[in-house]
């Protein structure tokens, strides 16, 4: 399959590159001009861009129309979860999955929400399928931690009141971790899902995310990195402008956002689009993400615009949305449009940083799922 | 290298009349009785004012309570559970807390911050300088202090929901019961299990770090020494209100390091403080126990730690005891007076420029250095 | 005085968009045209930058649902009852809620603040301007309206405590009593002297809406509460908007015969009550199509405030003509609100409030370069450094 006169958004090079796209498989073959094939779609100047992602999202299990006493977002009658795999509670048929896919949001990442101090592993689903078995691409891809006042807000009534104890009960769940580690495989309960998925942390097969606001929580943060050996991913990051160096030395990824919020508290009062400024200034990778908010995962875009609005490169905040959040994640066949690639191409009709900009179709592995914003 | 020519100078242990302070880069090179100056140090005339060294609070939650941020932004008590040994002050201290830029500024340089005391086991404290930059950089020592609680504290978070401890009688039972379990783990653990909250328990055991207790009425500083005996911890008790009532028996015991007092600027809205005064410290050291004053942030303002040594020594404490209270002996109990606490070679120089006798009302901190570093 | 030059200036009037200068006098707006001038004023040119109406949101809770405060800044639902209308959100509001800058410094120069939606009648609003020395002066209108609420938040709220209404059914029976012994107080005293031991603060609010003093604004997001709404305001003769209006799409013909106004919004939000299933950024289109008057709103602090523009772009995006998406942040708030007499536009003898962007305001990428309340400039770019989102 070609696509044929298209206007390509290439990160690599930060240009717009006009050709053709030869598609097989699924998979990017060729660009180049003047290429032919057997199914052509003709692109008549749209711009393509990489099939956006949003890293952070509670897709499917935080369900669209259907009100919060269907969720099934926060296992509260815990505060330690890690064995809460978003696979078994995705609903494929809540209406934000479509709706996100149609303004060319094709990957999105599932976790449990911020109620737990460890809530549980993260999905990787694509946003096009009838069962759970078309959309997973890769669960788990990390698991996700809470260092935030949100967990004591929930669980103040008997379980947790302070952070001095999630952090506490955060470091004794990873030493209990690694003394099962130790044991032999033939004494190791298998049964302890939470033991092998936090295992999987610990050797480094899938990073931790930690979602945290403060910077003196995101040093404590890296301190535990040091000292437990795991991967770490950085989410939320409200204030991760106060400390960029920091980040640059250790080389952490963030997961910028909820940014587009207002009803701030004593933790969240440096949040900023002009966080993202910073880390680019100083060379800290980032993505964009709604992060759970009350902002549909469809707006992403606009996203990246008032991030731009706020000082970042413009290339940046394309990448930010498009590119960085597949690196994060080791989805290293994903994030630019470029031979090898897997196809989820997005066609608009003005530049994409345009706000009078439209989808005017969403391609998934080599396949048009949605033509235009619903 | 600078030299400060022409203050009075209380070095942490005596006052010198027209000395100099040498600092070189972070450190104090010395003190000298007189001008007899190194050639190389830049000169800058204090005549007249006042200088000593970075002051000392032994006991506060500076940071862990935000001042202005109201009750959900209190990270004091871990009231879900009375045995909490491995949580850490540190966990919950925000370095941007405007109350710490306020008590700098007012020349305390070095604070110790722990958990509260809801818990029998409260947790893990840590020194920490109050400067700028990285939260790591300002911790001093980190895991330098258990916590434990006695008295009234604990029964009314649990006791008076039902909960264990209704006396005092089960806050001791809790304390004894954790050291004999944790006991048993230090002696097995060569390559065992790691635990946390045993391993809190273990640095105590070991005499790695002293037993902070809380403690207001003689029978709860009883209590905490006879429980230090038992099991062979070095102890310091904090508040010690009744303290000036039982310097007798308190001598009977061996593993007491010293008292931290206050806070003193205090109303007595609790039985266990019946009988709060400010002759307590004055009365601690005359029967030569090692004693500091603590402001307990934000019980009392941190800011104001030196009008509560001023009192102190209105009340009877000798005036360079009350110096001693702020200055070199927290740096003692808190086993950090190799660096900070007094004007001595090596030490860090930390110091404070007043415009008057610290004890004096109209005093201002005008500068107060910490590492060499002017911050203010 | 102050004269901006060679500005496009979107007056929102029979004046329409023009290429000119603009003179400020003593708050007020005196003069625009081309080749202004005047001796005493300060000149600011103004070549290439666009110069619109200050926006006003004629729904938000700032200053009651204060930024960065938490518990101790939560001042806007009194769930204690459902019926409180003689609430004021003028007492809960704290003038120096750091949100009033974010509105000014990004164009939003008039809000009325609400209280919230848990109650089925939750008290007066109020409608301030953004900036002012004191909260006094920054007084618009007061009372702006009498806030109601049908749908899920009272029947939420109340059915956790068990008290009426914990259903559509109780929700309209709890407003409909409350109307009625209002009426009562209404009819009794309305010829009579004002005798103090007859007073009734609560009825008192509630027969301010029956004298046309201000009108009722009711939080309504399902068509089915919309037409509730109607019909239980109907049966009073009562002077209605209806807030959200997230449904409207689905019945805007019976809107626009019903002349209702609508504060529409905010769209920006996940569907995460049922009642917000059939949310869109196509409502403020259907409204036009049907001459209703409708206003965006934001409900600040639930989005922030400088995202009032970006609820017009996504309406544009939709059909919506740019032109109306601009009356809908300007003049029709003002209307409906009542204060159009003063603000909404810019002509000649309304009051100085005007907002100043690099290109057009519907751009998410704009930037506010000055913004001007009663006549003084309250916010310059140049001098504060940043954008502030």
């Amino acid at each position: 399959m070609v696509i044929q006169n298209a206007r390509i958004l290439d990160f690599s090079n930060k240009k717009v590159v006009e050709g053709d796209i030869e598609i097989t498989e699924g998979r990017i073959k060729r660009i180049a001009k003047g290429l032919k094939g057997n199914k052509i779609i003709d692109a008549n100047g749209l711009f393509l861009m990489y099939g956006m992602i949003d890293p952070h999202t509670f897709l499917g299990i935080a369900e669209d129309g259907v009100g919060y006493r269907e969720f099934d977002l926060n296992e509260t009658s815990d505060i330690i979860t890690p064995q809460m795999l978003p696979s078994y509670a995705i609903h494929p048929e809540d209406p934000a999955i479509k709706e996100s896919a149609s303004w060319g949001i094709t990957t999105a990442i599932v976790m449990p929400g911020f109620s737990n101090i460890i809530a549980g592993a993260g999905t990787i689903i694509k946003t096009h399928g009838k069962s759970i078995n078309d959309l997973f691409i890769k669960e788990p891809c990390c698991i996700k931690v809470n260092l935030t006042r949100t967990p004591i807000a929930y669980h103040q009534k008997d379980k947790l009141r302070t952070k001095m104890y999630a952090y506490a009960v955060l470091r004794k769940k990873l030493e209990e971790t690694r003394e099962y580690m130790k044991k032999s495989e033939k004494k190791r309960d298998n049964s302890k899902e939470d033991m092998k998925l936090l295992s999987m942390v610990l050797k480094g097969e899938i990073p931790l995310l930690v979602h945290v606001h403060r910077r003196d929580d995101i040093e404590r943060v890296i301190a535990l990195k040091e000292e437990f050996g795991f991967s770490l991913i950085l989410s939320g990051c409200e204030e991760a402008h106060l400390i960029p160096s920091l980040l640059k030395e250790h080389n952490i990824p963030c997961i910028l956002g909820p940014l587009m919020r207002a009803d701030k508290d004593p933790e969240t009062r440096n949040t900023t689009f002009r966080t993202c400024k910073v880390l680019e200034d100083h060379g800290v990778k980032f993505a964009l993400s709604h992060a759970q908010s009350e902002n549909p995962v469809k707006l992403l875009r606009f996203l990246a615009m008032y991030a731009h609005k706020a000082g970042l490169s413009k290339w940046g905040a394309l990448k930010a949305i498009a590119q960085t959040g597949y690196e994060i994640f080791g989805l290293n066949d994903m994030g630019n449009i470029e031979e090898g690639k897997i196809a989820n191409i997005v066609a608009f009709d003005k530049d994409p940083m345009d706000w009078k900009s439209k989808v005017v179709w969403t391609m998934i592995e080599g396949e048009i799922v949605q033509r235009g914003e619903i | 290298m600078k030299a400060f020519v022409g203050a009075r100078i209380f070095t942490g242990t005596e006052w010198l009349k027209d000395g100099a302070l040498i600092i070189e880069e972070n450190r104090i090179v010395k003190v000298l009785r007189r001008k007899r100056l190194p050639k190389n140090a830049e000169i800058i005339n204090v005549k007249g004012k006042f200088i000593t060294p970075g002051l000392v609070d032994a006991h506060s939650h500076i940071g862990m309570v935000e001042e202005g941020a109201g009750r959900d932004y209190a990270d004091l008590n871990e009231s879900t559970n009375p045995t909490t040994p491995d949580i850490q002050a540190i966990d919950g201290f925000y370095p941007d807390d405007p109350a710490i830029r306020e008590t700098r500024a007012s020349g305390i340089t070095t604070v110790y911050i722990t958990p509260g005391s809801s818990n029998p086991i409260a947790g893990l404290g840590a020194v920490v300088k109050l400067k700028d930059g990285y939260l790591k950089d300002m911790i001093l020592k980190d895991r330098a202090g258990l916590k434990l609680s006695f008295g009234e504290n604990p029964k009314a978070t649990y006791g008076v929901n039902g909960k264990k401890p209704i006396t005092r009688m089960a806050i001791a039972a809790i304390i004894r019961e954790a050291f004999y379990k944790a006991r048993v783990y230090c002696n097995k653990r060569r390559g065992k299990e790691r635990d946390p909250q045993q391993e809190a328990l273990c640095l105590a055991l070991r005499r790695k770090i002293p037993i902070r207790a809380h403690a207001h009425r003689k029978d709860d500083i009883l209590t905490a020494l006879r429980i230090a005996e038992e099991f062979n911890l070095s102890i310091i008790i904090e508040h010690c209100t009744e303290g000036h009532l039982a310097v007798e028996e308190m001598k009977g015991y061996k593993n007491i390091i010293g008292c931290v007092s206050g806070p003193l600027l205090y109303f007595p809205w609790k039985v266990e403080l019946k009988n709060l005064s400010f002759k307590n410290p004055a009365i601690l050291s005359e029967h030569e126990f090692l004693v500091a004053i603590m402001s307990d942030h934000p019980f009392t303002h941190a800011k104001y730690l030196t009008l509560y040594a001023a009192m102190a020594h209105k009340e009877g404490m000798d005036e360079i005891e009350a110096l001693k209270a702020i200055t070199i002996n927290p740096a003692i109990l808190l086993g950090v007076d190799k660096k900070v606490g007094s004007l001595e070679p090596d030490k860090d120089a930390d110091f404070v420029i007043w415009s008057h006798h610290p004890f004096e009302l109209k005093s201002e901190a005008m500068e107060v250095y910490i590492e060499g570093k002017r911050i203010k | 005085m102050i004269l901006f030059k060679n500005a496009i200036i979107h007056t929102v009037s029979s004046t329409g968009t023009i290429k000119g200068d603009l003179l400020i006098k003593d708050g007020k707006i005196v003069e625009i045209g081309e080749n202004v001038s005047h001796p005493d004023a300060r000149v600011i040119d103004a070549g290439g930058l666009h110069i619109y109406p200050g926006l006003i949101d004629i729904h938000t809770h700032l200053g009651i649902y204060e930024e960065n405060a938490g518990w101790a800044g939560a001042d806007g639902n009194e769930y204690s009852e459902p019926v409180t209308p003689h609430l004021r959100a003028l007492d809960a509001i704290n003038p120096d809620d750091p949100a009033f800058f974010d509105a000014y410094a990004n164009g939003i120069t008039t809000v009325n603040i609400f209280p919230g939606s848990a109650n089925i009648i939750g008290g007066l609003g109020v409608a301030v301007k953004t900036y002012g020395k004191k909260l006094k002066d920054r007084i618009v209108k007061e009372p702006s309206g009498l806030k109601m609420a049908f749908g899920e938040n009272p029947k939420r709220v109340y059915s956790s405590k068990n008290i009426l209404p914990s259903t559509r059914l109780g929700n309209a029976a709890v407003a409909r009593k409350a109307l009625l012994e209002a009426f009562n107080y209404y009819k009794k005293n309305e010829n009579s002297k004002n005798d103090p031991r007859k007073f009734k603060l609560n009825l008192e609010a509630i027969k301010g809406v029956f004298e046309g003093k201000y009108p009722a604004r009711i939080h309504s997001h399902r068509a089915d509460d919309i037409i509730t709404a109607w019909r239980i305001m109907n049966e009073f003769d009562l002077k209605f908007a209806i807030e959200h209006c997230t449904e409207g799409h689905l019945i805007a013909d019976f809107i626009g015969e019903k002349k209702i106004p609508c504060a529409l919004g905010p769209s920006i939000s996940t569907k995460i009550k049922q009642e917000l299933k059939n949310i869109t950024f196509k409502t403020a289109k259907a409204l036009y199509d049907n001459d209703v008057l409708f206003a965006f709103i934001t409900d600040a602090p639930v989005i922030p405030i400088y995202t009032l523009p970006l609820e017009a772009a996504l309406a544009v995006r939709e059909g919506l003509p740019e032109d109306e998406a601009i009356k809908a942040m300007t003049i029709n708030a003002a209307r409906i609100l009542g204060v159009d007499n003063r603000l909404g536009s810019i002509e000649k003898g309304k009051d100085a409030d005007i907002t100043i962007t690099d290109t057009s305001i519907l751009d998410p990428l704009h930037r506010v370069i000055y913004t001007v309340i009663d006549g003084e400039i309250v916010f310059d770019l140049k001098k504060y450094g940043k954008v502030v989102i």
